[in-house]
């Protein structure tokens, strides 16, 4: 008898539209690829680069696409159940628990491996053009976009376990999985083949943290061990196993050669964490799931003095201390979102600022010592990289449930009794977004101060580079509410608004891995105006990035998309805020 | 009643709303007085919702017109926010907001100075009972805890009229007990409240007037009297012996007084008859003199009130919940 979860979920998922218009979507888009590469002049290439340029610019985008798709789904698929109240009819039915971890993995796992499958009549091609192997390029790479789709399922099903709210889940799992993806290849970006300088400099002076921590992890791995450990730490994300298959496995590592493995260290950690997350789910799919006490509301202000007395000493801002009333000048509405945010109350800030500095003081150590070895525009790139990850992935977090959270939870319409303009609500609910980037992007400045003080011809550079900051700040938090007054369920809010943002970060720079072949200078370049990090890196004069001119065009596409952003924002709002 | 009881505070003419070919509300006229409490009832479906939303300004109607105290609902939605406390079926909960935040987001948004607004919370909280959860998270609390707080948060801005939907729905006996008190406390303290309820017994021991309402159109409008005599038809008359061997003896005195028609249904266990006539008081006199020259015992002789839930379902036809045909504009 076939499972009834899978029946369910991924059946009924599959009949609906949304789940057409993706793979309508996704043929398409690699269908438009196959053609905008495919020889029209009768001319063969024969050196094969032409097919290495389609798999490469392939390879990318479907892994882009499947960190985009893969979470979306599982992600809701067990707090959803639990907020509608079918996991305790699930879990109390006659399946067995095996049956139902079964078909949450089948149903989770399930939608992305066919996505993956349809495209394989592309992946033919590459080999049709010839120059690209089928057991050493292809089917590694297959097996790559599959082992990933498989970990990130799981990762989101066990991630929904533990959330409270959809569009909780939803932001988490894509943290973790943008934070894996992309920061795991940060010290080995930082490091690989430095490790033995930085080691000798560490023995001359040995004063300060770093080099102290280095010394420590000398004597545990050892000199040629800590550069296997960064390079199993960078294939914990499945992006250098792809830039190993389509050739790319050198980029980043500075004119060093790259050992090479990292699709066999990729296919060891996913498989690894995919067994780990399966068990620890099995663990977490019991009755049990739902024995969770009730809070009492304790507050620090109702315990004796001696209590208080300690509180006070433990806490510089206490979290159970009793909050104040909404004061008179303050917009309501922000306040509300604050308080109602899991990290947005403010002893939550504080901890969020203080990481954030710690991060930033952490890196501007990093980039004193590295400048001994690296040049300074790669430090700023470090930064700008750095800042521009904080950005993707907080603005979508903490805008995509700025009106849909509050439309799915039956809130706005008791703000609709209220007397609250839609301008004070529109204002309110993107202050308290905009004030939480600030805090956080302020923090991260003391490494661009380093880096003016290492060179300071580079004020000018720095500036521009803050600006591009700003404007990607804005344009992707106002993106992310007008995606929230669009859609009416946060979830698909949330993955609507990740889609922009990571589209406009990360996929306009696949065609720049494809100039010179498929796309001309021209093309590139217009592509790359759309991109804030792009423009950043360029007017670092980061190299790969110094020949393009983006800065000006990439300010008026900005904030024009900000203006248009702004303007669905407030036509949706006020739609919302009138009588049906 | 003073002067001012007789002020209308709740009024709608004609009001109709359709969806497309779909007939939600069709001329609905209602009227309702200071301090009244109105019982809006209906199976599933019916129209109350519409009416409610409409009211409180979420909604236009295609046709007709709604007041409250004056304000029309569809022109003047700033005024009408202030005169209306909505409680809907839904709670609309935060999450990690405790109860006192809560109300205080809420007073703020209606612009209460700061002192006000906690004095008011703390007079809103006493009112319903929830000063004890004020420092709980509203998304931990009960659904009576909710509909509590739901209850404070109506009436913070201190509003005239109150539209309570389904407030005892789902609540247990004791909660229930709880909400009714309430509710007459707040009618007493001069509110106007509509509530719309499945809990036809509850709101037939606290409403002054009441609405029935099916497929979009009321059935039945007035006190629960009014209704009474509007549905009551034939009376049923209980009458009750001393003792229960007399019992073959009054049938046959009721079937040679009111017909074959009477439907007497007997029990001599209970020493009861209960039998349906379309008679008046004097005839009912007559019968009970005929009973006592015969030597009947009689205990009792009274008519069975008829209770809200017969009403309902006499002027509803017997209509379930969620069967109601589609209806379609003429």
């Amino acid at each position: 008898m076939a499972n009834p979860i899978i029946q369910r979920e991924l059946i009924g998922m599959l009949r609906t539209k949304r789940a057409q218009a993706i793979q309508v979507l996704l043929l398409s888009g690699l269908t438009a690829l196959v053609l905008a590469v495919w020889p029209t002049d009768a001319i063969a290439n024969l050196d094969g680069s032409g097919a290495a340029r389609l798999l490469s610019t392939f390879g990318y985008g479907l892994l882009v696409a499947l960190i985009l798709i893969a979470p979306a789904y599982p992600a809701v698929a067990i707090v959803r159940e639990r907020q509608q109240g079918t996991l305790v009819l699930l879990l109390t039915s006659g399946l067995s628990p095996g049956s139902i971890l079964v078909g949450k993995i089948v149903a989770a796992a399930g939608f992305v491996l066919l996505l993956i499958a349809l495209s394989l009549p592309v992946a033919v091609t590459c080999i049709v053009m010839g120059g690209v192997s089928l057991t050493g390029q292809l089917l590694p790479l297959y097996l790559v976009l599959g082992l990933a789709a498989i970990q990130y399922s799981m990762l989101a099903l066990l991630v929904s376990s533990y959330a409270r709210t959809g569009d909780g889940a939803m932001r988490l799992t894509y943290g973790l999985i943008l934070g894996f993806a992309v920061l795991t290849l940060v010290p080995y970006f930082l490091l690989h083949g430095k490790v033995g300088m930085l080691l000798d400099r560490g023995d001359q002076t040995g004063t300060d943290v770093i080099m102290i921590l280095f010394n420590v992890l000398q004597g545990i791995f050892g000199e040629a061990g800590l550069e296997t450990l960064l390079e199993w730490i960078r294939a914990i994300g499945p992006i250098p196993a792809v830039m190993e298959l389509t050739g790319h496995g050198e980029v980043g590592s500075q004119g060093i050669a790259a050992a090479g493995g990292a699709v066999f260290r990729f296919g060891v950690i996913a498989l690894v964490t995919t067994a780990g997350m399966i068990v620890w789910l099995s663990i977490r799919l019991r009755p049990t799931l739902l024995d969770r006490s009730r809070s009492s509301g304790v507050t620090t202000d109702d315990l004796d003095k001696r209590g208080r007395l300690i509180r006070r000493l433990q806490f510089i801002i206490d979290p159970q201390r009793r909050s104040s009333s909404i004061g008179p000048l303050t917009n309501p509405v922000m306040v509300k979102e604050f308080r109602c945010r899991a990290m947005g109350r403010s002893h939550w800030m504080a901890r969020m600022i203080g990481f954030c500095l710690i991060m930033s003081l952490v890196l501007a150590l990093f980039s004193t010592i590295a400048t001994q070895v690296l040049e300074s525009q790669f430090l700023g790139a470090i930064l700008a990289i750095f800042q521009m990850g904080l950005i993707a992935l907080l603005a979508p977090a903490l805008s995509a449930g700025l009106v849909a959270g509050e439309v799915e939870s039956g809130g706005w319409e008791l703000m609709q009794l209220t007397p609250l303009s839609p301008v004070t609500i529109v204002v309110g609910k993107l202050a308290s977004v905009f004030w939480t980037l600030s805090l956080l992007l302020v923090a991260t400045v003391p490494g661009y101060v380093v880096l003016l003080i290492i060179e300071r011809g580079v004020a000018m550079r720095v500036v521009n580079v803050l600006i591009c900051m700003v404007l990607l700040g804005v344009t992707a938090t106002l993106t992310s509410a007008a995606c929230s007054s669009i859609f009416r369920r946060t979830a698909a809010a949330t993955v609507a608004a990740y889609v922009a943002v990571v589209s406009v970060c990360v996929l306009t720079l696949l065609p720049w891995l494809g100039e010179g072949t498929m796309f001309g200078r021209p093309m590139v370049e217009k592509v790359l105006m759309v991109n804030p990090l792009a423009t950043a890196l360029s007017v670092l004069n980061v190299p790969g990035m110094s020949q393009y001119d983006l800065r000006v065009g990439n300010w008026w596409i900005m904030g024009a998309t900000s203006v248009a952003a702004l303007l669905v924002l407030t036509w949706r709002t006020w739609r919302l805020t009138r009588p049906k | 009643m003073t002067q001012s009881d007789d002020q209308v505070l709740v009024k709608t003419v004609k009001l109709t709303k359709r969806f497309g070919d779909f007939v939600a509300l069709n001329a609905l006229d209602l009227e309702l007085r200071r301090k009244q409490i109105l019982g809006f009832i209906g199976p599933n479906g019916a129209g109350k919702t519409t009416t409610i939303r409409i009211l409180v300004g979420l909604s236009r109607p295609t046709s007709g017109e709604a007041f409250v105290a004056d304000c029309d609902c569809t022109q003047d939605s700033k005024r009408l926010k202030r005169l209306i406390g909505y409680l809907p079926d839904t709670f609309g909960s935060y999450d990690n907001m405790r109860v006192r935040e809560y109300l205080d987001f809420f007073g703020a948004a209606f612009k209460m100075p700061r002192k006000r607004r906690v004095a008011r919370i703390e007079e809103v909280m006493e009112l319903t009972d929830s000063g004890w959860m004020r420092d709980r998270y509203v998304e931990t609390l009960s659904h009576g805890m909710k509909q509590k707080v739901g209850i404070a948060r109506t009436l913070l801005h201190d509003p005239p009229v109150l539209i309570l939907d389904e407030p005892a729905n789902g609540l247990d006996p004791k909660a229930r007990i709880e909400m009714r008190d309430l509710l007459l406390r707040l009618a007493d303290m001069g509110k106007t409240l509509i509530v719309t309820s499945h809990i036809l017994s509850e709101l037939s021991r606290i409403c002054d007037v009441v609405s029935i309402i099916t497929h979009g159109e009321q059935r039945a409008f007035g006190t629960l009297d009014e209704i009474n005599r509007l549905v009551s038809g034939p009376r049923l008359i209980e009458l009750t012996l001393a003792d229960g061997t007399e019992i073959e003896a009054a049938t046959r005195l009721i079937n040679e007084m009111f017909g074959p028609n009477a439907e007497v249904q007997a029990s001599a266990q209970e020493a009861q008859v209960r039998f349906t006539a379309e008679a008046d008081d004097a005839k009912l006199s007559g019968l009970l003199t005929s009973a006592v020259k015969q030597g009947l015992r009689v205990a009792q002789l009274h008519e069975v009130p008829v209770d809200l839930e017969d009403a309902f379902l006499q002027v509803t036809g017997g209509v379930a919940a969620d069967d109601s045909p589609s209806r379609k504009a003429n």
